[in-house]
C-alpha cells in the first residue's frame, strides 16, 4: 500500500486549506456589514479605539446570518429517552421535568456563557477591518487638488524599461529574458544546420564503409565529405561565439520625473486645555481628536497634521504631546488662530495647501476676547480654509450650554461662512455620530 | 549485588529499545512513516483490514480550523456560512471553550488524513491508527459508504463544484449566487436519495454531462410548463385527475432541479451541486457511533499489539491511555458535560463487548448471542463494520453486559405529563427495550425531519405541495419551518404549502403568507431572453 506524508504547513496551493477560509470570512463581513456597522456604532461609546494592536470584538444580530433548518420541536410527541449513568432509579420512579421545556440538564434558556445572548453573534474583527468599516463612507470634505505653478513639484515614478541606464538600476529579469530570447534566435538556426550536415556526413560515412583512403580520393563525395566537416567546424565556432550576455539584451528601470498635481492637506488640530476644561471634557475632546487623528492617518496618504494647545498662550506641540501632557490657565482662544495664521504663512501656503481645521473647547473664553476671535477667524481664517468645525463638549442644561458661550458666537459666522460646521458632544456616546457628521461624504454642489 | 540487578535491567532495556519505533513526545517525518509502517503491519497482518492508500498531510491549528469550517473537506465551495463557522470555531478554539479534534479523516482515495502539527508523537500514532486504518477500513467496506460515496470521485467533483460556484459569481454576481444557495443548504438534508442509489460517475463526466444537462433540462421544463394547449390532451387530463408527480419525492432539490417552473440552468446546476454534497455525507451520520466506534477499536487493538511486541514504551502507553479515556469518557446524564451519548464510548464499548463474547463467552453470552459465541472475533467485528449502520447495529449488537456498564435507563417523556417516568433500567426486563430504543433514536426520521413534495398543481395554480410524516407525533419547529419554507418558494417561485401528518391526523399546516417579490430567478415563460447564454 503506498503510504504518504505531506507537509501541508507551508506552501500555498489550491489543497492548501489555510488559504481557504479569508474568501469566506470576507464574505461573512460583506454580508454582516450593516450590522457589524450598527454593532460598532452602538458600542463605540465603550471602546478604546487604536490605530493598531487588539482585534475588536463585535456583536451582532444573528438574524441576517440564521441558517434555517426543518427541525422537531422538542415540546412535541412522547418520546423514549434512553441515558447512561443510573445511580439508583428503579422502574416506575418518576423525575420532574426541567422548567422550561422538556430539553434536558440546562434546559431551554440559552443565556449562554458566551456573554451574548441567543439571538447575537460574537466575533472578533481585526483592527484594520474594524477601522475600515469604522470609517468606510468618510472624507475630508471639499478637498480639490492645487497646483502652484510658481512652485513645480515632481513626483518620480516607474515608468516602463529604457536601454540605458545605471547598473543599479538594471532588471536583471528583464536582461536575462532579452538574453535567452536572442541566445536562441542566434544559435538555433546554426544547430539546425549542423544537425542536418551531421546527417549527411553520417550517409557519407556509410558511403564510404570499409574504402580505403586511396579509393576516397579523387571523388566529389569525399570532396563534399572535407567540405561539410570544415562547414560544421566554422558553424560551431559561430555558434559557441554567441555570447552569454550582450550590451543589447540590458534593460534598466526607468524612473520619470512628473509634474504632480498636489491634493495635499494638512489639518489643525486645536484644543482648549485650560482650567475649566474639566477631566471629562479633556476626555471627550481627546477622544475626538484620536477618532479624527486615526481617520486622516489611516484614509489619506499626504495629509499632515498640526497640533495646537492653548490656554492663554498656544503652543504647537508633538502629537504626543497634545495627547498626553496637562496644563492649566485661562482661556484666550484667539491666540490658537494667531499661531495658525504663523504657520500657514510659514509653512502652508493656501495656494498649494487645502486646509482644515477642527477644534475642540469647552465654549470658555475670555469676553475681552471673542471679538478678536471673530475678527481673525472671518479675516484670516476661513477665507482659506476648505472646513473648519468646531466641537463644543460639556452638559447641556435646560437648553444652554453648562460651560461657556462659543458656539452662539460660531453661529453667527455660520451666516456669512458656508465651510464651518459647529456641533455639540455631551459625552461618549455623542463622539461617534457627530463624528460622521461631520466627515459623511457630501454630494458634489453641498 | 545490587550493581548486577542494575546492569541486568539495563541491559534489558537495551534490548528493548532497540525494538521501540521512538521515544520522547516530540515527532518527525522518520517517526511517523516507522508508525505508520509499524501499524499498517497490525492493520492488514494481524487485524486483516482493507484499506484505501494513506495520504497524512500536516497542517497547522489555523488550517485545522479551517478544515472544520467547510464541513471536513479539503476543499468546497465558498459560501458566508462557512465564514460564519470559521469565525466561530476560531473564536471558540481561542479563548478554550472548545478543543480541536486531533485528526480528520476524509473519504476519499487516496484516504487523506490531517495530522496538526502541535500533537505529541503518541497523539499521531493514534490518530494514524485510527485514522488511517480504523476509519479507512470502515470507508472502504462499509455497505453505506459503498453504495452512496464514490472516493475516487469526490474531490475532482468537489474542485468541479468550486469552479462552478465562482465562474456563476462572476457571471449573474455574487448575491444572487448567495440567495440560490442559501435556499438550497435549507433544504439539504431533505434532499437525499434514502432509497435509490445514485449513479457513480467521474467527475471528467460531470463537467460534460453538467453542459448538455443544462440544455436539456431547461428544454423539459419549458414542456412541462407549456401554456399553449397541447395535443396530448388525454395525458393533460391524466394529470389534472390524478395528480402530479404520481409518487411522492423525497429529494426536494431533485424535484427542484428537475421542475422548477422558475429556475434559470446555473441554479438548477446549484441544486444539484448541494443536494450531492449532502448525498455524500448521508452515510456519515448514519454510521457515527460505528465508525467512531470501529476506528476506536483499531486504535485500541494496534496500540496493545504494539506494546507486546515492545515497539512502544511504557511511557507511551501511559499517554496513549490518557487519550484514550479522555476521548472515549462518557459523562452521565446528570453531569452538567452530558451532552447525549459519546459516539466513541458507545461504539467502542458495543465492539469491546463482542469481541469478549468471541472469545471468552459466559452463560448470558451465549444466551444473547448465541451464533457469535466462540466465533473468530475478527471476522465478527469486520463484518459488522462493513454490514450495518448504527441503529442496525445497535438493535443486533448492544449486549446485557455494556447496558449494565453504562447504567442505561429509559426515561418516558409523555408530553402532558409534568413528570419523566422511569419505564426501564439495567436489568433483565429491561435490557431488550432499552435496546430497542436506543436504536430508535439513531433512526434518520428521528433526527430529520422526514419531508417529501406530494403534489404540485402544474395545470392552474402551480402550488406545491409539501408533507412532513410525522416521527412519534413530533412536529416542527414553527419558527425555522417558515424561514425554510420561505427559501423553498424562492427555489419555486409559486406558492409553497407544507402539511404535517401523524397517522392520517393533519397536525399543522404551513404557508408562506406572501409570495416575496425577490425570486431567485426569472420565470423561463416570462423571460426567454437570459439563460441560453
Amino acid at each position: 500500500m503506498a503510504n504518504n506524508i505531506i507537509d501541508r504547513r507551508k506552501n500555498g496551493d489550491m489543497r492548501n486549506p489555510g488559504t481557504k477560509s479569508s474568501g469566506n470570512r470576507q464574505k461573512f463581513i460583506k454580508r454582516t456589514k450593516k450590522e457589524i456597522r450598527k454593532s460598532i456604532h452602538d458600542s463605540l461609546g465603550d471602546r478604546s479605539i487604536k490605530g493598531s494592536g487588539d482585534s475588536q470584538d463585535v456583536v451582532i444580530n444573528r438574524k441576517g446570518i440564521d441558517e434555517p433548518q426543518f427541525t422537531h420541536n422538542p415540546k412535541t410527541g412522547s418520546r423514549d429517552i434512553i441515558l447512561p449513568g443510573n445511580k439508583d432509579f428503579v422502574e416506575g420512579d418518576q423525575l420532574e421535568k426541567p422548567k422550561g421545556g422538556p430539553g434536558q440538564g440546562s434546559g431551554g434558556d440559552k443565556a449562554s456563557n458566551e456573554g451574548t445572548g441567543e439571538d447575537e453573534f460574537g466575533f472578533a474583527l481585526s483592527n484594520d477591518e474594524f477601522v475600515n468599516i469604522l470609517f468606510e463612507d468618510l472624507e475630508l470634505p471639499h478637498m480639490i487638488s492645487k497646483e502652484n505653478k510658481a512652485v513645480q513639484r515632481y513626483e518620480i515614478s516607474r515608468s516602463g524599461y529604457t536601454t540605458v541606464g545605471t547598473p543599479a538600476q538594471m532588471n536583471l529579469e528583464k536582461s536575462m529574458v532579452n538574453s535567452l530570447g536572442r541566445k536562441i534566435a542566434l544559435k538555433t538556426p546554426k544547430l539546425k544546420k549542423i544537425k542536418e550536415l551531421e546527417e549527411e556526413l553520417d550517409n557519407l560515412k556509410k558511403f564510404f564503409y570499409k574504402t580505403t583512403q586511396e579509393q576516397k580520393d579523387g571523388t566529389e563525395e569525399w570532396a563534399r565529405y572535407q567540405e561539410i566537416e570544415e562547414e560544421i567546424r566554422k558553424l560551431r565556432i559561430r555558434a559557441n561565439a554567441v555570447s552569454f550576455v550582450d550590451p543589447v539584451d540590458l534593460r534598466y528601470n526607468n524612473f520619470t520625473k512628473k509634474p504632480a498635481p498636489i491634493s495635499q492637506a494638512v489639518v489643525f488640530f486645536i484644543m482648549d486645555v485650560s482650567a475649566s476644561m474639566t477631566e471629562q471634557h479633556k476626555d471627550l475632546a481627546k477622544r475626538f481628536f484620536m477618532l479624527l487623528n486615526l481617520f486622516v492617518s489611516r484614509k489619506y496618504k499626504k495629509v499632515e497634521c498640526v497640533f495646537i494647545r492653548h490656554h492663554i498662550q498656544a503652543i504647537e506641540s508633538s502629537e504626543d504631546e497634545f495627547f498626553n501632557s496637562r496644563d492649566n490657565g485661562g482661556t484666550i482662544v484667539s491666540s490658537a488662530f494667531k499661531l495658525s495664521k504663523e504657520i500657514l504663512a510659514d509653512r502652508y501656503s493656501p495656494n498649494e495647501w487645502n486646509i482644515y481645521f477642527a477644534q475642540a473647547s469647552d465654549g470658555d473664553n475670555w469676553d475681552q476676547d471673542n471679538e478678536e476671535l471673530l475678527n481673525v477667524l472671518s479675516e484670516d481664517i476661513l477665507p482659506v480654509t476648505q472646513y473648519f468645525s468646531y466641537i463644543q463638549v460639556g452638559t447641556k442644561r435646560h437648553g444652554y450650554y453648562n460651560s461657556g458661550n462659543l458656539l452662539q458666537e460660531y453661529v453667527k459666522l455660520e451666516a456669512n461662512h458656508k465651510n464651518i460646521i459647529t456641533k455639540h458632544i455631551e459625552d461618549t456616546y455623542d463622539i461617534y455620530p457627530v463624528f460622521r457628521e461631520i466627515f459623511k461624504i457630501r454630494g458634489k454642489n453641498e | 549485588m545490587i550493581y548486577i540487578l542494575c546492569l541486568e535491567k539495563y541491559s534489558k532495556l537495551e534490548v528493548k529499545m532497540s525494538n521501540l519505533i521512538y521515544t520522547g513526545s516530540s515527532w518527525n517525518f522518520d517517526k511517523l512513516y516507522r508508525m505508520m509502517d509499524a501499524c499498517e503491519e497490525i492493520a492488514i497482518n494481524d487485524m486483516g483490514l482493507d484499506c484505501f492508500p494513506n495520504q497524512l498531510e500536516i497542517i497547522t491549528v489555523e488550517q485545522m480550523l479551517d478544515a472544520y469550517s467547510s464541513v471536513g473537506m479539503p476543499l468546497m465551495y465558498n459560501h458566508w456560512s462557512f465564514g460564519k463557522s470559521f469565525i466561530q470555531n476560531k473564536q471558540n478554539y481561542s479563548v478554550g471553550r472548545m478543543g480541536l479534534a486531533y485528526e480528520l479523516v476524509i473519504n476519499s482515495n487516496p484516504c487523506i488524513n490531517y495530522l496538526m502539527e502541535e500533537n505529541s508523537m503518541t497523539t499521531q500514532g493514534l490518530v494514524i491508527a485510527h485514522a488511517a486504518f480504523g476509519h479507512n477500513h470502515f470507508f472502504k467496506n462499509n455497505y453505506l459508504f459503498q453504495q452512496w460515496t464514490s472516493p475516487d470521485a469526490i474531490v475532482d467533483y468537489l474542485l468541479f463544484a468550486k469552479k462552478y460556484v465562482r465562474e456563476c459569481e462572476e457571471r449573474y454576481g455574487t448575491d444572487a449566487v448567495e440567495e440560490t444557495l442559501d435556499a438550497c443548504h435549507a433544504i439539504q438534508y431533505q434532499s437525499i436519495n434514502k432509497y435509490k442509489r445514485p449513479n457513480k460517475i467521474s467527475a471528467r463526466e460531470e463537467i460534460e454531462q453538467q453542459r448538455t444537462r443544462s440544455e436539456y433540462l431547461q428544454s423539459q421544463v419549458n414542456d412541462l410548463w407549456r401554456t399553449l394547449p397541447n395535443s396530448k390532451k388525454k395525458e393533460d387530463k391524466n394529470l389534472l385527475e390524478k395528480g402530479w408527480p404520481a409518487e411522492p419525492e423525497e429529494n426536494l432539490l431533485y424535484f427542484l432541479e428537475k421542475h422548477s417552473p422558475i429556475l434559470t440552468s446555473w441554479q438548477r446546476e446549484m441544486c444539484r451541486i448541494v443536494r450531492r454534497v449532502a448525498q455524500y455525507f448521508y452515510p456519515q451520520y448514519q454510521t457515527k457511533v460505528m465508525n467512531e466506534g470501529f476506528a476506536s477499536f483499531t486504535h485500541h487493538h494496534i496500540f496493545n499489539e504494539l506494546y507486546n511486541q515492545g515497539k512502544v514504551d511504557d511511557g507511551t502507553m501511559l499517554e496513549f491511555f490518557k487519550l484514550h479515556s479522555s476521548v472515549l469518557y462518557q459523562p452521565s446524564f446528570d453531569s452538567p458535560n452530558y451532552n447525549g451519548f459519546n459516539p466513541y464510548a458507545l461504539g467502542f464499548a458495543i465492539l469491546k463487548d463482542i469481541q469478549r463474547v468471541c472469545t471468552e463467552p459466559d452463560e448470558e453470552d451465549k444466551q444473547w448471542f448465541p451464533h457469535l459465541a466462540d466465533t473468530d472475533w475478527r471476522i465478527t467485528i469486520k463484518d459488522i463494520a462493513a454490514n450495518y449502520r448504527d441503529e442496525s447495529a445497535i438493535l443486533q449488537f448492544l449486549g446485557p453486559k455494556v447496558i449494565r456498564d453504562q447504567g442505561m435507563f429509559n426515561l418516558h417523556d409523555e408530553i402532558h405529563y409534568d413528570n419523566y417516568l422511569v419505564t426501564s433500567i439495567h436489568n433483565e426486563r429491561g435490557y431488550k427495550k432499552i435496546r430497542k430504543n436506543l436504536a430508535a433514536s439513531y433512526e434518520t426520521a428521528a433526527m430529520i425531519p422526514d419531508i417529501q413534495i406530494t403534489n404540485a398543481d402544474i395545470t392552474n395554480t402551480r402550488d406545491l405541495t409539501l408533507l412532513h410524516e410525522s416521527y412519534k407525533g413530533k412536529r416542527l419547529d414553527k419558527k425555522t419551518a417558515d424561514q425554510v419554507l420561505s427559501h423553498v418558494q424562492k427555489l419555486w417561485g409559486y406558492k409553497v404549502k407544507l402539511y404535517t401528518m401523524n397517522d392520517n391526523t393533519l397536525l399543522d399546516v404551513y404557508e408562506c403568507k406572501q409570495l416575496s417579490n425577490s425570486k431567485v430567478g426569472t420565470s423561463p415563460l416570462d423571460d426567454h431572453g437570459d439563460q441560453w447564454n
